[in-house]
């Protein structure tokens, strides 16, 4: 039997619950309370259990339950107690909840509230040249732009068929609606130590994380087991997961980021995840500035969007395609520069690398390397055209980055149709 | 816990814990006055809070006061089942109170297309020393005072010259346009609903508890003012309407205008003095939050600009920053007021109105620690409450 609480509970089997109470009061939503109890074969999955339902406390979440699907909906997790009752080999937990509820899907609308407007750049692109995306989950209906015209198209991601409607109206708040059990279907994911994080809380493991969203996915390079600073990113081709692009980021152009030394989850929502790693400069003498490296995807992405800043003095940033590939220059419609680079060539899995950034920089085209100079900061995409020089409309490299500096801020929530 | 205000006099509330020696109510002077003729009358003396613990005694009290967070007025000591505490406003109420009482301005200060250093040197009261001020952007100022308090002076010429004043914890008055004054230009704090934490550039705020809304209370469609002339009848010297479409129920368009008598200026100096008082009259964004922050870069400033966003009611999409990861568009918000707990970990000090030194001189020995009787207020939230920056004037920086 699954009860499936925001991202809790699919893994997991629980006994059905001793109480499911509903109460109505007057004049506000109804009431969900749960309790029950959970066991595990291992302590440490008890604990993760544990963790990951008490971080999506004050979350909107769809719940469901396989045996009644009549109490499927959206609410609001109001709170939770989870008793850790042996600390053992094994783990046995009481748990229980209380759920505001919103509504079914019948009863409840998603609206996205978007604030965005073109990324500040130095190619000439405006706002009339970026196109601002906006993808729903898998399996929605009844969706309204809110404002505009958007043209739609399907991304097959490794969970279904990702809607992502291009060149959204920055002031369009765009509603719609999905069933509970779909509702993170495409969603963007953190993963760290294996487990998929509900909340920001999640272990120091910057060996072990991954950033997903069924569309691109990035992980840490190892060597030895151990994170190297680089980057792995794969894009799923409609089938599979393709061979991983690896980048790393050059401090003053020459000296890579070795590794990492801590990993923080900023923001953990199904529409956009954000994670931060940092690196001490671990120099001779040590210094007291950090690297900081953010990590941004959203649904229906299919650009990782990074932002590297470093708190010392000024330095030449370059993000390198680490194995060498031969790139062109991509200059998208509006745009007065080339904004980014895109592999030549197909690659053996037939798709093209892309990086791109909003500010003045040189390119490297023989060996796949963008470089700003005298900065501490750097934004920049990295991404593949799915399918290379095939890619459909909306997947080639120019479009990806108008698609990048279309930059929406989007927030969900629940409102009663 | 403490209230700042800007420009204003705010209050504070010290708390002491039920354990504190009787010694020390006896030790925060202040004799019972009654009648006219009286030698000790007024404050007993200030409180001033600093960041962290220090001992006057072994600094002075000059470093003391030059580090402090706050430093106020006590007006009252109260006992409650056992338990005292200490309440006053700040040291803005040595310029004078809005009941007209303070230092009187005589004889009359007659100031005549001044710079706003010379109108301080000639209106503040001893009790403030005139600090830094910068005249940068600053209208001359014309005007006469007599008889009223340095408060109400000092309001005038501000207004004038479109400037705003500072007291900081030691009893020093900067004065300038608010964007010499206060960190408005380049907001240092994010003060976010979701995704709220540290950033290289910026100081997030975590939000607790928030509120926005737009106030429209705060309207005028012009203002007059007016001398009185030797035989009592009035005469307009001055006037402004601001245009509106907006209507009454009939139809009309709406007039809800002020009237002021002035003193004897200037017709220029009037016009800025309309300009001045009208641009306080406009739709006013509000947003109020709590947070546990009690600190923020040594004090919370009241004065300086905030990003706030918390959409959809506050977005400016024209001020993109860069901020944990992504792009946000928030809205450039003045902290106005700024209320805040005694913590545990600053040090809480009593400075006497009259010290054992020559001619009541208060000397570092004189200071009473309070900070071991603190009752510390852990649990309570700092509320802030900012308005919108563009509401206020550019011109004088």
């Amino acid at each position: 039997m699954i009860l499936q609480i925001g991202r809790w509970g699919d893994d997991i089997e629980v006994e059905s619950p001793e109480v499911w109470q509903d109460t109505s009061p007057t004049g506000t939503n109804q009431v969900v309370r749960v309790t029950g109890k959970i066991a595990q074969t291992s302590l440490a999955f008890m604990q993760a259990v544990r963790t990951e339902l008490l971080e999506q406390v004050g979350m909107l979440v769809a719940v469901t339950w396989s045996e009644d699907s009549t109490r499927d909906g959206f609410y609001i997790l109001r709170g939770v107690t989870m008793n850790l009752l042996h600390l053992t080999e094994s783990g046995y937990v009481s748990f229980s909840v209380e759920l505001e509820r919103i509504g079914s899907e019948s009863r409840t609308e998603l609206q996205s509230l978007i604030a965005g407007t073109v990324l500040t750049n130095d190619h000439g692109v405006d706002e009339a040249d970026s196109e601002p995306f906006h993808a729903p989950p898998i399996g929605v209906v009844s969706y309204a732009s809110g404002a505009g015209a958007p043209t739609a198209m399907t991304r097959t991601s490794e969970d279904g068929d990702v809607y992502v409607f291009r060149d959204v109206d920055f002031d369009g708040d765009p509603s719609w609606s999905v069933p509970p059990s779909s509702y993170y279907g495409g969603a963007a994911e953190i993963w760290v130590s294996s487990r998929l994080r509900t909340g920001l809380d999640a272990p120091n493991d910057v060996d072990d994380f991954m950033l997903n969203n069924g569309l691109i996915r990035v992980t840490p390079r190892l060597t030895s087991q151990v994170s190297d600073g680089r980057l792995k990113v794969e894009t799923y081709d409609g089938t599979q997961w393709d061979t991983a692009i690896e980048y790393g980021v050059y401090f003053d152009a020459t000296t890579v980021i070795p590794e990492w030394h801590a990993i923080s989850l900023i923001r953990n929502t199904p529409e956009v995840c954000v994670i931060r790693l940092v690196r001490d400069a671990d120099e001779a003498p040590p210094t007291s500035n950090r690297h900081i490296l953010d990590l941004r995807l959203r649904r229906g992405s299919r650009n990782l969007e990074c932002h590297y800043s470093w708190t010392g003095g000024t330095q030449d940033i370059q993000i390198r395609r680490e194995a060498t590939e031969a790139a062109t220059a991509v200059t998208p419609t509006g745009a007065t520069s080339a904004v980014g680079i895109r592999a030549t060539a197909n690659d053996a899995s037939g798709n093209r690398y892309v990086m791109a950034t909003p500010h003045t920089h040189t390119q490297d085209l023989v060996n796949g390397r963008i470089l700003r100079a005298t900065e501490t900061t750097m934004s920049f995409m990295l991404g593949a055209e799915v399918g290379g020089s095939g890619a459909v409309a909306g997947d080639a490299a120019a479009d990806m980055m108008l698609q990048y500096l279309g930059h929406i801020n989007e927030t969900v929530r629940a409102v009663v149709k | 816990m403490i209230t700042e205000l800007l420009m204003q006099q705010g209050s504070f509330t010290v708390p002491l814990t039920i354990d504190t020696p009787h010694s020390i109510w006896e030790r925060i002077g202040g004799t019972e006055s009654t009648g006219a003729d009286v030698t000790e009358i007024g404050t007993p003396g200030h409180v001033v809070i600093t960041p962290q613990e220090m001992e006057p005694i072994k600094v002075g009290g000059v470093s003391v006061l030059a580090e402090a967070r706050y430093t106020g007025v006590i007006k009252q000591k109260k006992q409650t089942n056992r338990k005292m505490s200490l309440t006053g406003v700040g040291l803005e109420w040595w310029l004078g109170t809005d009941d007209g009482l303070g230092d009187i301005i005589r004889p009359e200060v007659v100031l005549s297309a001044s710079t706003m250093s010379n109108a301080l040197d000639n209106l503040l009261p001893a009790a403030i020393t005139k600090g830094v001020v910068t005249e940068t952007g600053l209208s001359t100022i014309t005007s006469n005072h007599h008889f009223s308090n340095p408060l109400e002076a000092i309001r005038t010429v501000m207004a004038q010259a479109h400037c705003e004043f500072r007291i900081n914890p030691d009893g020093v008055m900067d004065a300038g346009g608010h964007r010499f004054l206060f960190n408005v230009a380049v907001p240092t704090v994010v003060a976010s609903r979701d995704a709220s934490g540290s950033d290289p550039n910026f100081l997030g705020i975590p939000i607790a508890k928030s509120e926005a809304r737009r106030d429209y209370s705060q309207m005028a469609t012009g203002g007059l003012v007016y001398i009185t002339e030797a035989d009592g009848t009035r005469t307009e010297v001055a006037g402004y309407i601001r245009g509106t479409t907006q209507r009454d129920l009939h139809g009309n368009a709406i007039v809800h205008e002020f009237a002021e008598e002035q003193v004897k200026g200037d017709s220029a100096a009037n016009e800025d003095y309309i300009a001045h008082r009208l641009s306080q009259y406009v739709t006013n964004s509000f947003f109020s939050l709590d947070t546990d922050f009690y600190e923020v870069e040594g004090g919370m400033p009241v004065g300086d600009a905030w990003h706030v966003f918390d959409p959809p009611a506050f977005v400016d999409l024209s001020n993109p920053i860069q901020y944990r990861g992504d792009v946000i568009y928030p809205l450039d918000l003045r902290v106005m007021e700024a209320t805040w707990p005694v913590r545990d970990g600053m040090g809480v000090y009593f400075r006497p109105s009259i010290g054992t030194g020559g001619a009541g001189a208060v000397l570092d020995s004189d200071w009473i620690d309070l900070t071991q009787f603190v009752a510390w207020e852990e649990r309570a939230l700092t509320r802030i409450i900012l308005e919108d920056l563009t509401d206020f004037e550019v011109a004088g920086g």
